[in-house]
């Protein structure tokens, strides 16, 4: 939540991050390639494919996989 | 249908994959309309929003080492290409998202008079500053950081920016855009100014905006402000996910007038969308588009309203009846 002054960045919010970390570096190798491409290097599906050598279909279903597991990851 | 565990999970499942799916562009009208009747079913839509929050969180990641080394891995991987079907299309859709440029510039020094940093349209650049702090520029944007004993000053000139600033309660970081000044310790934000105009989002901590030396407003985390002239308008509660979706290189449209939507879209390409049937200006539009993207955001609006795309021989595009 909101403090009344800008305070030091909270451990709660550092420990969320810890936690997102750990939850995609555990994806599985192939699916994980998927997901970083797309979240930190801005690639399209597309370019993806063709980084990999797979399928854009392959990359969609990778990439659906890898968001599932995250996100029944956070609710755990 | 009744066991809401079961039917909670597949949910999230099937919102990650219309997530992933819709990544894929462009997006034919026909997958539109059934995304969007998916959406309609209860729930859809809050797990839909749930994988876009988590894709949107995850982005705070992007320079830890070990995300780094993964991302790198993923680059060096030996791609197994045939001589592959569908290659062309590929190729196409690449160019087509090309028009987004992001540039990662590394600065130092501490310049007496100030350094200038500016981006071209479609263009967004990340700079990491002397201080540590972090801007992110959007499209035709032009700003210049002056760093002296005591402050951390910027000016915004026009133009987007989105500001994560390092604590320094020493130092004090100010935004400058016109006449009006936010003023922050450690915090996260984005302001964007077009002329006399100036929208600020709190995402994070707390700022102090004044605007003409006069003290307005004091913003927190979720709220967002309206300077016009130095007139205040009402601190709203805001989503601060679509006011900064931009910084993920995307534009989320939620329940926009086409013609906002078009403006906002426009803001992104050298060759405009233009909305050629007025009556159409006021209709409610949702949705996501790549900065840049025209075309599938085009694409989109066809599939939902009753209007026809057509590319110009200069570009442009034009909807129409």
């Amino acid at each position: 939540m909101v403090g009344t002054s800008a305070g030091q960045p909270g451990l709660l919010e550092q420990e969320a991050v810890l936690e997102l970390e750990r939850i995609v570096l555990d994806l599985p190798e192939k699916i994980r390639d998927v997901f970083v491409l797309s979240r930190f290097r801005h690639m399209t599906n597309a370019e993806i494919a063709t980084t990999l050598g797979i399928s854009v279909k392959t990359v969609e279903w990778r990439m659906g996989k890898a968001l599932a597991y995250c996100m029944s990851r956070l609710r755990d | 249908m009744t066991d809401n565990g079961v039917s909670g999970d597949d949910t999230r499942a099937q919102a990650a994959h219309w997530y992933a799916h819709l990544q894929t562009l462009p997006v034919s009208a026909r997958t539109l309309e059934e995304f969007f009747a998916w959406r309609r079913i209860e729930g859809n839509r809050d797990a839909y929003i749930a994988v876009d929050r988590f894709y949107n969180q995850a982005g705070s990641l992007a320079d830890r080492p070990a995300i780094l080394a993964a991302t790198q891995q993923a680059m060096n991987r030996p791609a197994h290409r045939s001589g592959s079907r569908g290659f062309t299309i590929c190729t196409l859709v690449a160019a087509a998202a090309a028009l987004l440029v992001v540039g990662v510039t590394l600065v130092a020094g501490w310049p007496a008079d100030g350094d200038r940093y500016a981006t071209r349209i479609g263009e967004q650049r990340k700079l990491m500053l002397a201080d540590g702090s972090r801007v992110m520029l959007d499209t035709d944007t032009a700003m210049t950081v002056k760093f002296v004993d005591g402050a951390r000053r910027v000016s915004l000139d026009h133009g987007q920016a989105y500001f994560t600033v390092a604590h320094d309660a020493a130092r004090p970081f100010s935004v400058d855009a016109g006449g009006a000044r936010v003023l922050a310790t450690g915090t996260q934000f984005d302001v964007h100014r077009d002329g006399d105009t100036v929208d600020v989002t709190l995402v994070e901590g707390s700022v102090r905006v004044s605007a003409d030396d006069r003290p307005v407003a004091r913003l927190r985390a979720g709220q967002a402000l309206t300077l016009n002239s130095g007139r205040l308008s009402a601190i709203k509660a805001v989503d601060t996910a679509p006011a900064t979706a931009w910084t993920r290189g995307r534009i989320v449209l939620d329940g926009m007038t086409l013609q906002d939507a078009v403006t906002a879209v426009n803001r992104y390409v050298d060759t405009p969308v233009r909305l050629d049937t007025p009556g159409f200006a006021d209709a409610r539009i949702s949705g996501t588009v790549d900065t840049g993207d025209a075309r599938s955001f085009a694409a989109a609006v066809t599939a939902v309203l009753p209007l026809k795309a057509q590319t110009d021989s200069d570009g442009s595009i034009s909807l129409r009846q």
